[in-house]
């Protein structure tokens, strides 16, 4: 029996020992050497099913294709958007001619310089591809029409289209390599005239991406980015303070006093382009009328919801428009909390003994806790509400394709930093159900408002989403609850980060000291 | 015996035929669309529609089903909705990691269960046994999650000697595998403490005890050896276990397993993926089981008579 | 002879119970878990549902461990305690509900398949191991979203993964059982096949049957638990142990105390059936009477 335990010892002695021995690979992001390092990781929130933008509606995706691809636009630091692939785009007095005067100067990974053909032949891809289709249905026709310039003719005005170009469905790609590859090749091999390409990508492990030494303008100073999907919070945390990744999306909103009391980390923060809201059926039998959502309306209590469900990371939702959107107004007057209101407007409905709803919500930590504090508020003036999780299938099946729902949480994500691209999908009637109308709203009153807003000059923007508000507010089609913070951690080395309300990162304006 | 192992072989087309019809089944019987898990929520109808038609999701069940398998026997597995890379390619990727992961888990909890078993049974209510015992149990019903993020903390964070996350080096993966092998580890310790204590009291032992056998070739060749077969077989069941239940383990130390794979593709309909996941672990399993059951053979005379019987 | 067996019963039962007092572990498990079932059963009396169970009380939100909350509260003010005490009602009872089930139809499975061999044994254990083979992860998942989260969903998952590994212990139990002389007696002296597997191979396999049987309970609980943890568990806000543990996490590092009572409330339940079952065979086996 000794020499059985003798060998266990000696067992557990050679692991550790192994462990020990184990020191050099375990920080590969803290690399010393000489003069400011040239390569991060970053961790990703899960990994991107494919690389082709225009495919898609996903962040992780974007992610990395902002990094390989160039938009023709992009925000220049004060809410405007401007030429950037680009000398210029210049907007004909009706709005309606968009003529984009090509940059001779930019190349292709591959070499290839960029042509007007390929700009031209682009755009008509996010066209065909039927993403975007909020902002391609703009789009009357695309034409190249000569060495120099593409002409973009619009079938109306529209205030969001130079945001639009900077989104990410309207990255420039190059014509003869995209026929050559097909829509299959390029998910995989994509690229661009970004200032990074793609150097390796090792299927749920990493993805590699080299600096383009040629790029338009200036090769980036971080030579090296590694994109790790790390699906846990927790362990993106740990991974941080040990120095495995440079950077993380939205920590645990309780990490962040560790964060701030570590000198290695650093926390940038600001408010999300999205809004949680509360989205109702107006279809469903107890939520056509109007009095039960105004009741709901004045039923919840948002500062608790910030409190218990998001650790106080976030603000009072007043406008279903994001507040770093154009067209965002401080004083749109939000519901107020009055829970003596909501019992008379239920009574005035016919509800004095109570009613019965179910929120369905799909899977996720934060929404489960936001559910119970909306069941808990709604319980106090006679709703009877029922939780039901669902997996995120069957949820989206239930809420976007069958629309047969009462009650669920959601974010709707912007694209581009315009109310535009939070309130179109949702509440015109083009849209309905499973394109993003999940309120189920078809009134030609807020259709009208709405393309009225979007035709609006920059001066009349803030007006004319007020008056889309107050509509939505009024008819208490869709209950705007916080506006969530996003926030990036890096390490405290990594300069040149600003926090982004669509949380996306450009690696090109990174740097080591 | 070469006979028994064809037959087994045979057998394990079977099952293979019966679970993919399952898994079929129940991929095209639950909630939610392919098409429209790869689209996104915000994607239009139209869209939906002409992507069902690209991925051949219009056509009847059984088409498809018998599609899957024309295309299988062929060496080809399809691609999969999301990535459109080869199923096959993806699944020998990652099935590595988690055959290290799950073999890495089994040679711990082997090495500590059975050794730590023996001692309890043999010292039955000593203090060794409670101690054991309970430490055991306790370590197996910490939440995984739990038990990762200790580690995690102390080896990765405080100590700075191991990697909390990734799989670049056989570091990594030492503290995941130190949690998954718990469960495994208790079950281990739980079995052979029991299955010993029935042995010991076996006419056998006794016989050889009178005949001045030492008492540890008595505990070791006599005792060890009649015990060790319900205990292969808790070690053939927990590898498959191991294989397809890495999951909670695989996201907290976010290695690139086929447990996220397998529960990805679930979540996303993508019905190639899971199918060839599922076969893939399941033949794995199959033929460790087949590799027990073989063992068996040759620990248990008495098994092998009857496999030269049938 | 009706009441000679009955007598015989009961003076088994207290060769058991004597046995069983002997053995300090798993007197201490059936202490654990009998004062688990009293408080499961008392919980109406130990704390309001209504109040502190699901009522929320934001001004008292996340405090630590005092005097007024033995175990704290969460995130909504809830008093941890209070949940956890009704928790034990669902953890407990889904388990016990999920091993009868699996513990019946598994045995049978596996005491068939082992005793009679062959084709029987074949196609039996060819549709164990289909079963088995299906990640419990895909088997639970597609129920769940199948069907809807649910208890009894919970439970029909439950018993579809755990009925095969039964069968297998079962059975490889049974092998070995079967070439014994008692049995090989038995049937010498003509008698039916469902009489000694009922006689002869059932009682001298209930040694493995319990052990099986009170591991699976635990595992029962932490299935529960762990699918709660992935969210696919109890529609909150049920107080279930796992979805504590789901809605701790986030918190783990500032108030690990979430995680660490409705834990401890896992792994002394599981503890104590497993420490409970280990006993109860060592006292059940037929072999250590002395």
């Amino acid at each position: 029996m000794k020499k059985v335990l003798a060998l266990l010892l000696a067992a557990v002695m050679a692991f550790s020992m192994a462990a020990c021995g184990g020191n050099g690979g375990s920080s590969s992001a803290a690399a010393g050497g000489d003069g400011p390092r040239t390569s991060m990781v970053y961790g990703m929130s899960a990994e991107p099913s494919t690389l082709d933008p225009m495919n898609i509606a996903s962040m992780n995706t974007f992610t990395v294709t902002y990094a390989l691809y160039d938009t023709l636009t992009a925000p220049d630091g004060s809410g405007n958007y401007v030429p950037y692939l680009c000398d210029d785009v210049q907007v004909s007095e009706d709005g309606l001619t968009y003529t984009i005067i090509l940059n001779k100067e930019v190349k292709f990974q591959d070499g290839t310089t960029l042509t007007t053909e390929d700009i031209a032949f682009s755009i008509q891809r996010t066209i065909d591809a039927g993403w975007a289709a909020d902002m391609a249905r703009y789009i009357e026709s695309v034409e190249a029409v000569d060495e120099n310039t593409v002409v973009m003719t619009l079938n109306a005005p529209f205030n969001g289209m130079m945001g639009s170009l900077a989104s990410p469905f309207f990255s420039i790609m190059s014509k003869a390599y995209c026929e050559e590859k097909g829509d299959e090749g390029l998910k995989r091999a994509p690229m661009g005239t970004g200032a990074y390409k793609l150097a390796e990508w090792v299927s749920g492990d990493h993805i590699t991406l080299e600096a383009n030494e040629d790029y338009f303008a200036g090769a980036p100073a971080i030579k090296t980015v590694t994109l790790r999907p790390i699906t846990d919070k927790n362990t993106g945390m740990i991974a941080l303070e040990a120095g495995e990744i440079d950077a993380f999306l939205n920590v645990n909103p309780s990490d962040i006093p560790t964060i701030e009391g570590n000198p290695d980390l650093k926390l940038y923060s600001c408010d999300a382009a999205s809004v949680l809201s509360l989205n109702m059926n107006v279809e469903d039998e107890i939520l056509s009328n109007e009095k039960v959502r105004q009741a709901i309306f004045a039923a919840v209590n948002k500062d608790d919801i910030i409190a218990g469900a998001l650790e106080g990371l976030g603000t009072a939702a007043n406008s279903p428009v994001p507040t770093v959107c154009a067209g965002y107004s401080a004083s749109t007057p939000g519901s107020v909390y009055d829970p003596e209101q909501a019992r008379t407007l239920l009574k005035e409905a016919g509800y004095e003994n109570g009613l019965s709803l179910t929120l369905c919500l799909k899977e996720d930590n934060t929404n489960q806790k936001v559910a119970q504090i909306i069941k808990s508020q709604l319980g106090e003036v006679g709703i009877d509400v029922t939780i039901d999780i669902m997996e995120g299938g069957a949820w989206t099946d239930k809420v976007y394709t069958n629309g047969d729902y009462q009650l669920t949480i959601g974010s709707w994500f912007s694209m581009f930093l315009d109310a535009y691209s939070v309130m179109y999908s949702q509440f015109h009637k083009d849209c309905y159900g499973g394109t993003g109308n999940i309120t189920h709203v078809t009134t030609d009153e807020l259709s009208g408002l709405l393309d009225a807003a979007a035709a609006a000059s920059d001066s009349d923007k803030v007006a004319a989403y007020d008056a889309v508000c107050a509509n939505i507010l009024e008819h208490a089609y869709q209950l705007p609850l916080v506006y969530q913070q996003t926030t990036i951690t890096t390490s405290a080395g990594l300069k040149g980060v600003e926090p982004s309300p669509l949380g996306v990162y450009m690696f090109k304006d990174f740097y080591f000291e | 015996m070469s006979k028994y192992i064809l037959k087994r072989l045979g057998m394990m087309v079977l099952v293979v035929l019966g679970i993919s019809l399952i898994v079929f089944t129940i991929m095209n019987l639950t909630p939610g669309n392919a098409a429209q898990m790869i689209l996104g929520q915000s994607a239009s109808p139209e869209q939906v529609a002409k992507l069902e038609a690209e991925l051949g999701l219009d056509q009847p069940f059984f088409v498809r089903y018998f599609n899957f398998w024309k295309g299988a026997v062929q060496g080809d597995f399809g691609k999969s909705y999301q990535t459109s890379l080869p199923v096959f390619e993806e699944i020998l990727t990652r099935f590595p990691t988690t055959l290290k992961l799950a073999t890495a888990a089994m040679f711990i909890a082997t090495l500590i269960g059975v050794p730590v078993g023996v001692i309890s049974a043999v010292r039955q209510y000593s203090l060794v046994d409670g101690v054991s015992m309970v430490t055991a149990m306790l370590f197996a019903s910490i939440p995984s999650f739990v038990m990762g993020l200790l580690l995690q903390l102390e080896f990765a964070l405080n100590l700075r000697v191991l990697p909390a996350t990734g799989a670049a080096s056989w570091q990594s993966y030492i503290l995941p595998a130190v949690t998954l092998s718990t469960a495994t580890m208790a079950t281990l310790i739980r079995m052979t403490r029991s299955t010993m204590l029935e042995a010991i009291r076996q006419d056998y032992v006794r016989t050889a005890r009178a005949k001045g056998a030492a008492e540890r070739s008595v505990v070791l060749n006599h005792a060890l050896r009649n015990a060790l077969l319900p205990i292969v077989t808790v070690i053939g069941v927990d590898f498959g276990y191991l294989l397809g239940g890495t999951v909670v383990i695989e996201s907290v130390f976010s290695l690139p397993g086929l447990g996220t794979l397998l529960i990805t593709a679930i979540r996303m309909k993508d019905t190639p993926v899971v199918m060839a996941a599922v076969m893939f672990v399941t033949i794995a399993y199959s033929l460790v089981n087949l590799l027990v059951d073989i063992i068996y053979a040759f620990i248990d005379p008495r098994v092998k008579s009857q496999y030269a019987k049938g | 002879m009706k009441t000679k067996q009955t007598y015989k019963k009961r003076s088994q039962f207290s060769a058991v119970w004597r046995r069983l007092k002997k053995n300090k572990l798993a007197m201490l498990g059936l202490v654990i878990l009998t004062a688990m079932i009293l408080i499961a059963v008392c919980a109406d009396l130990l704390a309001d549902y209504d109040t502190a169970v699901i009522g929320q009380n934001m001004a008292e939100r996340l405090q630590g461990p005092s005097g007024s909350h033995w175990f704290g509260t969460d995130q909504f003010g809830r008093d941890v305690l209070a949940r956890i005490i009704h928790g034990s009602r669902l953890s407990l009872s889904l388990s016990i509900i999920a091993m009868t089930v699996a513990v019946a139809i598994g045995s049978c499975i596996g005491a068939v398949a082992g005793y009679y061999g062959g084709r029987v044994d074949d196609v039996l254990m060819r549709l164990m191991d289909i079963l088995l083979a299906i990640p419990p992860m895909l088997m639970s998942i597609s129920i769940v979203a199948a069907l809807g989260q649910s208890m009894v969903n919970l439970l029909i998952a439950l018993a579809i993964a755990y009925v095969p590994v039964f069968a297998r212990v079962i059975r490889s139990t049974i092998l070995s059982i079967k070439g014994q002389e008692f049995v090989e007696a038995a049937r010498a002296c003509g008698t039916g096949n469902a009489r000694i597997i009922l006689r002869h191979i059932i009682p001298n396999a209930i040694g493995p049957i319990i052990v099986e049987a009170t591991l699976t309970m635990g595992a029962a609980i932490l299935i529960i638990s762990s699918l709660s943890f992935m969210g696919l568990g109890i529609q909150p806000p049920a107080p279930e142990w796992g979805t504590m543990l789901y809605e701790g996490r986030d918190v783990i590092r500032n108030d690990p105390y979430l995680v660490i009572f409705p834990g401890a409330a896992i792994a002394l339940a599981v503890m104590s059936l497993n420490l409970l079952g280990d006993g109860l065979r060592d006292a059940l086996d037929p072999r250590l009477k002395n």
